[in-house]
């Protein structure tokens, strides 16, 4: 269970990370460090490691608004990114804010493939180099606590294309080979030491900033004890800027001992009118704050103007860049108001919570709702909100953010409320998470279906039978009848407009079950159901099975058209990168191969391999093996026809019911089997001699050389590259290697 | 294992921090404090450790208190409370 007390986060991706500071009037400028971070450009990784309250997130918004708006990519971390997958979608998603071509498609074959493999990362890197220059700030990188998310970071620091780096702040140093980044002249690093203020800075702020009278030599004196804090610094002269004798106050501070982020905020908090301490101290339950939402919360109406006055005032609350009147209280201070909250009013707290989760949930901020109606120990309000947003979720294809929201519930809530167990189930499949999970999902939804009967309903039935019957795993016969079932449910229960949902997984399961006839009939009922067209991924999906049929019995001008009829639905509904449309690219697969295009068929059957690739084993999966396996044994690429079919063999063997997989399989691996006779039919077989120096002869080598590395003389070479040729029919060097390839003769690098 | 853990921070930590250290109790040692209670275990000293951080306070040492005055006797439920 994630823990959440004031620090979960308030506002659903994407919102949530457009949210940066924009840099304050009153904060000084830092030009020092803005040179520091420009001559650190050339680093891959600049690295701003220090505690709280010295400035690091304010120094690069002044550093960025000082920047080109295209050349720096934002990305404020949360404990929920640190997964693989998740952090490198936001990562994506905040490059495609400010290069809409680079981020965006990266961010699509990265929700498409799941988990972040080195492949994925490499695609997203490589889509980089044409985003360059660019800076991806990494703000609160120690909140990521995640070794596969740090490994991933890693190889792409180690791969950053020119001009692209990364600038991360932390409060602590992260789990990096910082060491062997050093060595390589990878790292920058710009540590407490360097964002300590100076007694110049400290003086700009005091005396000029905030008017303070103060000698140079009590700067001075000001910036030993606080030892240059920038967040002491400030809230001293917050604190002084209107007190009647400042050196006096100082002097105090000076002598004393005491734990300076808690005395500035008591002396700070003392000085202030009761209106303002009571909105502050009550606010501090809140991550973002917002004048309606504020108002809701505190039960004021005045909320705006406190806000727009405390943040003109006061150095220690900014503005956030977006839409609407966000903002933040700067993280020391809002934790020692928490604490004030704590100590003085503890049932009140409980009530602020409710009303932010109240608010939150009406404005479709459903994580932040969810954190603080269980903040305020209202379990029940917290599913509440859930079950109002489940379906919405599941249809708009975030799994992700169902499956966050239900963490932050403890198990017998969850068995009250069997819906969103089912929901979850089908979550797992759209977020790509591993069989294992699904299995867990499932099982907590039979176990509230026995244990809470009544709150059982037709439509978590429904949805987790869906689940299973689009999924199918391992187990094609369990899927139809799920799918069967699903649509039975369907109807009865009156969910209007899921018949097609129902249909088209009835429709693929039947296919992979090999009952051509029962899947052509599902598939074309499917796309005359009622509302089906508000069933896109149905739509999608039966158009799919239709092109495959189609193409299974040679009618290629059919298969052609519905799988482009496909393609082109998905594009306008935004499913191109969606598991549904794989079927359409094997569907273009098999038709490219009926009309001889062996090389444009390999390419589409990688796609659709791409798209439905899951954790674990998955008859779709397997499937799009095979038919990839097809389409490179007949482009002549056996060896890589063998390595595709294998792992599908792998796949197979661990389905209970496979239903056509084994035979297509096995007509798969007789067409390889027969493409190599032709092909070594059709050539005599080269000997020892003659592969070794094919093999040179691949390499770039002359046949001088060739003989060098042999120990023979470059006559005996010419006579076996003749005899080579003769063997493989052709007349040069490139034809030969192209030819030998083809056979899998040379190991590819 | 259950034992005494004390944590020693530079500044002298007052009563608004109390409650970011429940169950602990303060000492002022000379413009430092020193935390001192019963911590359950690991999991509960790497929380304290994170709050300590979480406050900006600078972290001087952690010990445990060995044979100290309050050192409980072993856990005779085995946990589970």
């Amino acid at each position: 269970m994630p823990s959440f007390s004031g620090t979960a986060r308030l506002l659903p991706s994407p919102l949530e990370s457009q949210l940066y500071p924009s840099p304050r009037e009153g904060l000084i400028a830092r030009p020092r460090l803005l040179r520091g971070l420009d001559s650190l450009a050339s680093r891959n990784l600049t690295l701003l490691s220090a505690p709280c309250g010295y400035g690091k997130t304010s120094l690069l918004a002044t550093w960025r608004a000082r920047a080109a708006p295209e050349a720096v990519a934002w990305l404020t971390l949360e404990p929920a990114d640190g997964n693989e997958a998740r952090f490198w979608v936001q990562v994506a998603d905040a490059v495609g804010r400010v290069r809409p071509s680079a981020g965006r498609r990266a961010a699509a074959l990265l929700r498409a493939r799941g988990a972040a493999t080195d492949a994925a990362l490499h695609d997203l890197l490589a889509d980089l180099t044409s985003a360059a220059p660019l800076a991806i700030v990494l703000d609160d990188l120690h909140v990521i606590d995640d070794a596969e998310c740090f490994a991933l970071l890693d190889y792409a620091i180690e791969h950053l294309p020119p001009g692209v780096r990364i600038i991360a702040a932390t409060r602590a140093d992260p789990p990096l080979p910082l060491g062997r980044f050093r060595a390589r002249g990878l790292l920058g690093e710009i540590r407490a030491r360097d964002l300590a203020f100076t007694a110049d800075e400290a003086r700009q702020i005091l005396v000029q900033a905030e008017g303070v009278e103060l000698a140079d030599e009590e700067v001075g004196i000001l910036v030993e004890r606080t030892e240059g804090w920038p967040v002491a610094v400030y809230l001293t002269a917050l604190w002084l800027r209107d007190q009647d004798d400042p050196r006096l106050l100082l002097g105090e501070l000076a002598a004393g001992r005491r734990y300076l982020g808690e005395y500035l905020t008591d002396e700070i908090m003392a000085s202030l009118d009761l209106r303002t301490r009571t909105f502050l101290v009550r606010s501090s339950v809140l991550s973002y704050l917002s004048p309606s939402l504020c108002d809701a919360v505190l039960g004021r109406d005045d909320s705006a103007e406190m806000l727009r006055e405390l943040s003109s005032s006061n150095l220690l609350i900014t503005r956030l860049e977006r839409d609407g009147d966000w903002f933040k209280v700067h993280g020391l201070f809002r934790e020692l108001l928490r604490l004030e909250l704590e100590r003085d009013e503890n049932c009140g707290v409980v009530e602020l919570h409710r009303r932010a989760a109240d608010w939150l949930a009406q404005h479709g901020f459903l994580v932040g709702a969810v954190a603080h109606a269980v903040d305020a120990g209202e379990h029940e309000q917290a599913a509440a909100i859930i079950s109002d947003a489940w379906e919405e979720l599941l249809d708009r294809g975030d799994g992700e953010t169902l499956l966050r929201l239900v963490e932050y519930l403890p198990l017998d809530v969850l068995l009250a409320h069997p819906e969103l167990a089912a929901g979850s189930v089908f979550a797992t499949y759209i977020a790509r998470r591993p069989l294992h999970e699904r299995l867990h999902w499932l099982a907590i939804t039979a176990r509230s279906r026995r244990e809470s009967p009544q709150a059982w309903s037709p439509r978590a039935a429904i949805v987790a039978s869906l689940a299973q019957g689009i999924g199918v795993d391992g187990d094609v016969g369990a899927a139809t009848a799920h799918a069967r079932r699903a649509f039975k449910l369907i109807v009865k229960e009156g969910w209007d407009g899921r018949e097609a949902s129902a249909l088209s997984a009835l429709a693929y399961a039947s296919y992979l079950a090999g009952m051509q006839t029962a899947a052509s009939k599902y598939a074309s009922e499917a796309l005359i159901a009622p509302h089906f067209a508000g069933r896109p991924h149905g739509v999608v999906r039966s158009l799919g099975v239709l092109a495959l049929l189609a193409a299974d019995v040679g009618r290629i001008e059919e298969s052609r058209a519905k799988a482009q009829q496909a393609l082109d639905f998905a594009r306008e509904h935004g499913l191109s990168a969606t598991t549904s449309v794989h079927l359409a690219h094997l569907a273009r697969a098999r038709a490219l191969l009926a009309e001889g295009e062996a090389r444009a068929a390999e390419a589409a059957a990688e796609l659709g391999e791409q798209l439905c690739r899951m954790p674990d084993p998955s008859a779709p999966h397997a499937f799009a093996l095979v038919v990839l396996g097809e389409t490179r044994a007949r482009s002549g690429r056996l060896q890589a026809a063998e390595s595709a079919l294998t792992e599908a063999k792998h796949e197979i063997e661990t389905f209970s019911d496979p239903g056509r997989l084994p035979r297509a399989l096995g007509a798969a691996r007789r067409l390889v089997r027969e493409a190599r006779k032709k092909h070594s039919a059709s050539t005599e077989r080269l000997s020892p001699a003659e592969l070794a120096v094919l093999r040179l002869l691949a390499t770039g080598l002359s046949q001088r050389s060739i003989g060098r590395e042999l120990f023979l003389s470059v006559n005996t070479i010419k006579t076996h590259s003749r005899s080579i040729y003769r063997k493989l029919g052709v007349n040069s060097r490139v034809d030969a290697l192209a030819r030998a390839n083809a056979l899998d003769l040379i190991p590819s690098s | 294992m259950v034992a005494v853990y004390e944590i020693v921070v530079e500044g002298e930590l007052g009563p608004t921090c109390s409650s970011a250290f429940e169950g602990m109790r303060f000492e002022h040692r000379e413009g430092r404090t020193a935390i001192v209670g019963t911590v359950e275990d690991q999991a509960q000293l790497t929380g304290i450790l994170r709050r300590v951080s979480d406050l900006g306070l600078s972290l001087v040492s952690v010990g445990r208190v060995e044979n100290g005055p309050g050192t409980p006797p072993p856990n005779a439920n085995g946990g589970l409370q």
